[in-house]
């Protein structure tokens, strides 16, 4: 649990209620964490491709 | 009878079969409360998706006879029999789809004679595919061997259709002379003019879509073919970046006219196989890998969607930027010109 800004109508002050309302989780870092390595994976072999493929090109 | 147009048409009902069969297994099966997160099976499904698309296009380009397409829709056919095994069924739905696209897109680019409309055509279908396939998924009475029906026909029409040699270095001739004329360059300032757009189709704001589930996947159907069409005729820099331009007061003035703002979504998307064939330009010849680069841009584009939702009253404001952003990197990148690929221009 952690705490939200709640507004407060009649008087329109926000207030810190720190215990009004579960949160759910976010998603696993780990997760999260190998996506992101797998998304970088993926653009460096791009853009080897790209520039092994041009190399080729040229070498012909 | 296998000749370019019976190809084309076979990837692209393919396609349309593809992406619903994809987008059903989606939302039926995966949908929050079930296996895992939904969030994360989305982000995950289109970081294999989209991301491999540029390593196996490069397989495929190695290894011309790579039946990817067919190889595709069998993959895809096979996650639903592996839905037990949660996050596998989802890496085999993925994978497939890539295959899929990648030979696809091959077909669409090597068999094109130069003209932007064939890979027009190919890509559109995706897109009502895609809306059709979440609709259905979410209706629980559609039977799941409906999208399986659609596989096998995808896989019969690949099988007895589609072309098996693929040309060397057919061009689209989009090379700018005057602007951008380092293909590395180029090709880094199309990249991010695609990631550009792919983030703008995410803060796009439609309050309608709940009503009218298909209409957005329709107006980028019709705004893809258009798209290719339209170029081989008024050229591709002319068509990209002012479609570009000319669906900014669509978007964010008439937002919530579904009319207006179908219109906004089909001048969005007319860019689309323009800078797809733009790309292939500078890497000649390796269109399978020329796709994947288009994919991984579109992805990039797609992954802060997953992490922040932005309000859309600073998106309305935000879009514009981006597209305007966007037309001015397709802009000083590609050219006018038409005609069959001219080495000259990319020495």
């Amino acid at each position: 649990m952690r705490g939200i800004l709640r507004d407060i109508p009649y008087d329109g002050d926000l207030v810190l209620d720190p215990i009004v309302e579960d949160v759910p989780a976010g998603p696993d870092p780990v997760v999260i964490g190998v996506i992101v390595a797998v998304v970088a994976v993926v653009v460096v072999v791009t853009i080897l491709l790209v520039v092994r493929a041009k190399k080729k090109k040229q070498g012909k | 009878m296998r000749n370019k147009s019976t190809s084309l048409m076979a990837y692209t009902i393919a396609h349309f079969c593809v992406d619903l069969a994809c987008a059903f297994l989606l939302f039926r099966f995966f949908r929050a409360g079930f296996y895992v997160q939904s969030p994360l099976v989305f982000l995950m499904y289109s970081v294999i998706a989209f991301g491999f698309q540029a390593p196996f296009g490069a397989l495929c380009d190695r290894f011309t006879r790579f039946p990817a397409g067919l190889l595709g829709c069998l993959l895809v056919a096979l996650a639903f029999f592996t839905l037990p095994f949660g996050w596998f069924s989802i890496i085999l739905c993925a994978t497939g789809n890539a295959f899929f696209h990648v030979g696809g897109g091959i077909d669409s680019l090597a068999n094109s004679d130069g003209k932007i409309v064939r890979s027009g055509i190919f890509v559109s279908t995706g897109a009502i595919g895609l809306a059709l396939g979440g609709f259905l998924g979410s209706a629980e009475s559609i039977p799941a061997y409906l999208p399986l029906v659609l596989l096998i026909v995808s896989a019969a029409l690949i099988a007895l259709f589609s072309l098996k040699t693929i040309p060397k270095d057919v061009g689209f001739g989009t090379a700018s002379p005057v602007f951008v004329k380092a293909v590395p360059a180029a090709l880094l300032i199309l990249f991010v003019a695609i990631m550009i757009r792919s983030y703008g189709g995410f803060v796009m704001y439609a309050p309608w879509r709940t009503e009218y589930l298909l209409l957005p996947g329709i107006s980028a159907c019709i705004g893809k073919a258009a798209g290719g069409f339209i170029a081989d005729r008024l050229g591709a820099r002319t068509t990209a970046s002012l479609s570009l331009l000319l669906c900014i007061p669509f978007l964010c003035f008439g937002f919530s006219s579904p009319v207006l703002c179908s219109i906004g979504i089909a001048l969005f998307n007319m860019n689309m196989p323009v800078t797809l064939c733009a790309v292939s330009d500078r890497i000649p010849g390796q269109y399978g890998l020329a796709f994947g680069f288009t994919t991984v841009a579109l992805l990039l584009g797609a992954i802060p969607a997953f992490f922040y939702a932005m309000p859309w009253q600073t998106g309305i404001y935000v879009l514009p930027a981006l597209c305007a952003v966007s037309a001015t990197m397709i802009f000083i990148s590609i050219s006018n010109k038409g005609g069959l690929y001219n080495e000259r221009n990319f020495a």
